[in-house]
């Protein structure tokens, strides 16, 4: 399941959304395009299409073999455009290939997360507690630069991590513009929370006057969102997305498998 | 033409009020208000009710600490002063884990300089993680949404934020792991308690995320 939204700052900017992400049954990738760089959409749309065209694109052990055959063809054939590497590099690789990518698969035992860049890891333990890993740089490594002479990450290689199924009941993986939700500050968080079937009652244990809990319990549970995003429902999750799109300022994709089906 | 004339009674002057005759008003001594000591004494005694005191409420966040006491974490004492910089507000209370657990006491922030940043005679290797997680998870049980009274106000703790700093490993605890992480789950995951843990290295993400921290970064921004 992939959800894939917008964000408000890009839509306000009248930019397209950067972010992309295709899936298959044992592998989800996300893109996350560079807001810097003008074609970060074209970028990413274009490195999707071709890694899907590879061999056993979903594969673990080849993954990122075929990330560097793909981003080898892509120079390969856009080379002839530009008479020099300089030009290379300033006009077609930082404007269009400078991009995030996660990965997760998912084997009989374990999910394997691959990441370039910056994002979030999105946990479930078997206890059912969601933990947010944050991956955030002050300049993000993007396999771009590999491409690039001289650059700092030249040598710089995916993370790998691997989490047993025993242990974590689901992965999730997404891009940074799904901080708001690790915040809480989605406007009208409290309003999907009222929804939620299965929310225990509050009980507590000292008597105290209802309007000075009622501060501390009007501040929207985070937690309680935590699970419903794990639950997977993408109806809900693209209307939670989607409908708070001002909430949202820079574009969202979040993907994890087994999730309800719309 | 005639004219309205006033009839004779009313033209009359106003009848004299009945002089009360002038003598001098002496006050029989049985008149006198004299209170008896009957009457003196119940006065006395509803004036000595003294009421409480009002006391206000006053809601607060308890932060908790949660340090690796580590000879590794005493390398890292500028960022670990950071972390304990970045708390700016409520009450604050460190627990330290390498060999055993110690808490020290819960103070306002402004006193935070007050509590030590490790506790140098325990500094080494060992580290007792689970062992920690159930002190928390008591602490936390104890103070949540509790009201305690002080000299002149009452303290209320509204929201508790758990703050771990370390390599969120463990090497000596005498308690199960799943039973730690079960205990430490049940109360992280009331409504007003937030869980984070700063790791050294970002492989170390994988330990916290089995306990179950609810945020988790890195330390450092080493790539």
């Amino acid at each position: 399941m992939i959800i894939n939204s917008q964000g408000f700052s890009h839509f306000t900017d009248g930019q397209n959304n950067q972010d992309f992400g295709i899936e298959s049954e044992r592998m989800l990738l996300i893109l996350d395009g560079c807001s810097g760089a003008i074609y970060s959409e074209v970028g990413t749309r274009l490195f999707a299409q071709l890694f899907k065209r590879r061999e056993e694109w979903d594969n673990v052990e080849k993954f990122e073999e075929n990330v560097k055959a793909t981003f080898d063809s892509i120079i390969e054939m856009m080379k002839k455009y530009y008479p020099n590497q300089e030009e290379m590099e300033n006009l077609f690789i930082m404007q269009n290939l400078l991009f995030t990518m996660i990965a997760c698969f998912q084997t009989q035992k374990e999910y394997i997360v691959k990441l370039f860049g910056d994002g979030y890891i999105i946990t479930q333990n078997k206890w059912g507690a969601v933990s947010y890993m944050k991956f955030s740089y002050p300049l993000p490594p993007y396999f771009g630069y590999k491409y690039c002479e001289n650059h700092t990450f030249k040598d710089y290689q995916f993370k790998t991590f691997t989490f047993d199924k025993t242990v974590f009941q689901k992965v999730a993986i997404a891009t940074d513009g799904i901080t708001p939700i690790f915040t809480g500050e989605v406007k009208g968080l409290d309003s999907y929370q009222e929804e939620l079937p299965n929310k225990e009652p509050r009980t507590w244990t000292y008597s105290y006057s209802a309007s000075r809990l009622s501060k501390a319990a009007n501040k929207p549970d985070v937690k309680q969102m935590d699970k419903r995003l794990m639950e997977g429902n993408m109806a809900y999750l693209e209307m939670l997305i989607k409908g708070n799109k001002k909430s949202f300022s820079d574009d969202v994709t979040l993907a994890m498998f087994g999730g309800e089906p719309k | 033409m005639s004219f309205w004339k006033p009839k004779k009674d009313e033209n009359k002057a106003p009848k004299r009020l009945p002089q009360i005759p002038e003598k001098e008003i002496v006050l029989q001594e049985e008149e006198i208000f004299t209170p008896t000591m009957e009457k003196t004494s119940q006065i006395s005694n509803a004036a000595s009710i003294t009421l409480p005191p009002y006391k206000p409420t006053i809601e607060k966040k308890l932060t908790i600490l949660l340090i690796e006491n580590t000879l590794e974490m005493a390398k890292k004492v500028s960022i670990l002063n950071n972390v304990r910089g970045s708390i700016k507000d409520g009450l604050v209370c460190s627990i330290y884990y390498g060999g055993i657990v110690w808490q020290s006491a819960i103070v306002d922030v402004t006193s935070i300089k007050d509590i030590p940043v490790f506790i140098k005679a325990e500094l080494g290797e060992e580290a007792c993680l689970y062992d920690a997680l159930i002190h928390v998870a008591s602490l936390v049980t104890q103070k949540y949404q509790r009201v305690e009274e002080e000299k002149t106000n009452k303290i209320m703790i509204n929201a508790i934020e758990i703050i771990g700093v370390g390599s969120c490993r463990d090497t000596t605890s005498s308690a199960q792991k799943d039973f730690a992480i079960n205990c430490f789950t049940k109360v992280a995951q009331k409504p007003q308690v937030l869980s984070k843990y700063y790791c050294f290295k970002e492989q170390d993400f994988i330990e916290a995320a089995q306990i179950g921290f609810r945020s988790i970064g890195a330390i450092s921004k080493n790539y």
